[in-house]
């Protein structure tokens, strides 16, 4: 009750034009910045950072935070319809969302993904509200074996996205393990996988790769599919239907609370959440089929677990002062700016501070929404145009997005070698997800392996005396074994439907 | 599938090569289990593994359709253009050299006549600098000269 007396004196405080003029501006901006290439939440704050030094502390703080969900909306954008992510987390996005775009069903997915970034959001915000000392607490109690049973639990996803073979699938997933290994090692700090090439040594980056995998080699597909624009046949309802809204409702709630759950550790990006929710909502479907073909459900899944892990992160921030993703670490650097110290005492000494940023994020994601729907006629026009004018642009936002990240030419080259490998992986029928997702996990379980097995007193057995980490190598277990009988459950049923074997891929 | 067989083929040299960088670290390790060996040895080990088993045992068959002769002379032109950009990039900076790729990829892509390509390539690129230099000031190289 206390909570709720500090959340509606928050809202007081949240509510004059002024701070509600900053919520609405950085949604806008924010979802602006994230719709480009390349420049995800991180960079869009850590750009826009020195614009809200203007502002005084609320202010300044409330458009952070709205920019930072403006961001992530964003990019789900041109992953819905271009099939460029923006950023990792809006990977599993494209599976379902560009698909559905090229049916001329953008505009549904755009819709279900505002929508599902707005409950999930207050998902996020409520657990925020209610939970943060509690949950901040429980989040601690992580340590180097948990995450890499977390991570482990986190690979057992490349059995389902491994389409007709499971074992290109994994030798895949090891490939993106190998990338991820290239540059400096993390306990000697010796280069690996480098050749003695010198600029290896900085790593591949995530972004570059992705860009090329998804953007350009879905361009050199157009061009081969001879395609005239993205979406084929009549746009229709540019609205999500009320059947779309049924469908994808679940799916947001268990998105909301994977991400969330998940969100309260630190390097629990929304990178991984977003797959898992992804997998979790192909595991509960009926018809599994569907998916990486356009299932609005699989829209709504990653969108929401993107969004709540976001809010999530704010616990650890605000209640210990923990960044868990690099955005919020911007966002940390910001609120130092303003001279405020996240953690246990700023719930006491800046008290009306943080619940006006409270309920401004309350505001924030509802203004997303209402600033976001509108603007799906105007977003849905880009699938109308001919692809002779749209290919080119995508070619060359892509090599900006590859750019932008770290500024580096190599990184463009990354993305252009990257796109040519795209196109031959989809031709050999290689999935390219499992490698996405390696790529991702892989420095955070080699490094928690590394620090489970140095820590006292040695060996493999820690990962099975302590009991958290016992229940997710369990789990683990379970799940890769329940993936397994899915899969060939679902093979035999669409065979038996069929009367051929059916590719179930994606 | 021959082409599953390559890339089984591709998987262990990648592994071997794993496994030879585990062999660079292992002096650097802290002991047998802790240091930067341990995951290129087990992520080497286990592509060589399923490489095996992917040359080895059947898998799955399907038809690999390529385009006709002018559409691979078309994509390969869209690639070669790409890579003409990186190398302008170097030398022209980011203005210049994004104007004359997006007049090629429009001809090449669009097919467009050259008023319309010469039109739509300084249309995105008017909108390109405005958005990432002017506005967000991001740092693209500039030109040999400066």
């Amino acid at each position: 009750m206390e909570q709720l007396s500090m959340l509606l004196d928050g809202f007081m405080g949240a509510l004059t034009p002024i701070n509600l003029a900053m919520a609405v501006l950085g949604s806008l901006v924010g979802t602006l910045v994230g719709v480009l290439p390349g420049l995800g939440p991180t960079s869009a704050i850590a750009i826009l950072l020195p614009l809200t030094t203007v502002l005084g502390p609320i202010q300044g703080l409330i458009m952070l935070a709205a920019i930072y969900y403006g961001a992530m909306y964003g990019g789900s954008t041109t992953a819905i319809l271009l099939n460029i992510p923006g950023e990792v987390a809006a990977v599993p996005t494209c599976l379902d969302g560009h698909p559905l775009a090229k049916q001329g069903r953008g505009g549904p997915a755009l819709g279900i993904a505002a929508i599902s970034s707005f409950v999930a959001g207050t998902i996020g915000v409520v657990g925020l509200v209610f939970f943060a000392p509690l949950l901040a607490d429980q989040a601690l109690k992580f340590g180097p074996p948990e995450y890499f049973a977390l991570m482990l639990l986190a690979i057992t996803i490349i059995v389902n996205l491994s389409g007709s073979s499971i074992i290109k699938g994994l030798l895949m997933g090891l490939l993106g393990f190998v990338l991820s290994m290239i540059g400096i090692a993390p306990v000697g700090g010796q280069v690996r996988f480098t050749f003695g090439i010198p600029v290896l040594a900085g790593g591949l980056d995530m972004i570059s790769i992705v860009i090329g995998l998804f953007a350009i080699s879905e361009v050199l597909k157009g061009l081969e599919s001879k395609q005239v624009t993205i979406s084929k046949g009549n746009i229709g309802s540019i609205y999500p239907t009320r059947k779309d809204l049924k469908q994808s409702f679940p799916a947001m709630l268990r998105g909301g609370f994977v991400g969330f759950l998940l969100g309260l550790l630190p390097g629990c990006s929304p990178a991984v959440t977003t797959f898992m929710a992804y997998d979790l909502e192909k595991k509960v479907s009926k018809t599994p089929e569907r998916f990486g073909k356009g299932a609005i459900e699989g829209v709504a899944a990653p969108e929401a677990a993107n969004n709540s892990t976001s809010s999530a992160g704010f616990i650890p921030l605000f209640a210990l002062g923990i960044p868990t993703t690099p955005a919020l670490a911007v966002l940390l650097a910001g609120l130092m700016i303003y001279g405020l110290q996240p953690g246990p005492l700023l719930f006491e000494q800046g008290e009306s501070f943080v619940w006006t940023i409270i309920a401004s994020m309350f505001i924030g994601n509802a203004m997303l929404l209402i600033l976001n729907l509108p603007l799906i006629g105007i977003w849905i026009q880009l699938t109308r145009i001919p692809y002779g004018i749209m290919a080119p642009i995508i070619l060359l936002l892509s090599i900006i997005g590859g750019y932008t990240v770290r500024n580096s030419m190599f990184d463009v080259l990354v993305a252009i070698i990257f796109g040519v490998l795209g196109y031959f992986f989809n031709k050999y029928r290689w999935p390219v997800v499992p490698l996405i997702l390696t790529f991702i996990l892989g420095p955070t379980l080699e490094k928690s392996f590394v620090q489970s097995i140095a820590l006292p007193p040695g060996g493999f057995g820690i990962f099975f005396t302590r009991p958290i980490s016992l229940a997710l190598i369990l789990m683990a277990v379970a799940l890769l074994v329940v993936s397994l009988f899915l899969i060939k459950r679902t093979k035999q049923q669409a065979q038996a439907a069929v009367g051929e074997e059916v590719d179930i891929s994606e | 599938m021959k082409s599953d067989k390559i890339g089984g083929l591709i998987g262990i040299i990648i592994g071997l090569f794993s496994i030879s960088e585990a062999f660079r670290m292992y002096p650097y390790r802290v002991n047998n289990a802790v240091g930067d060996h341990v995951m290129p040895a087990v992520v080497g080990g286990l592509l060589i593994l399923l490489g095996v088993i992917m040359i080895i045992f059947k898998t799955e068959k399907f038809e690999v359709k390529f385009p006709e002769r002018s559409m691979i002379i078309k994509i390969s032109s869209t690639l070669g253009v790409l890579l003409l950009y990186w190398v302008m990039l170097h030398f022209l900076g980011y203005t210049l050299s994004t104007f004359l790729a997006g007049l090629l990829l429009f001809r090449i892509i669009g097919s467009y006549s050259i008023l319309k390509t010469i039109s739509f390539a300084a249309l995105t690129i008017a909108a390109l600098y405005l958005v990432f230099i002017y506005w967000l000031n991001m740092p693209f190289p500039a030109w040999i000269w400066g």
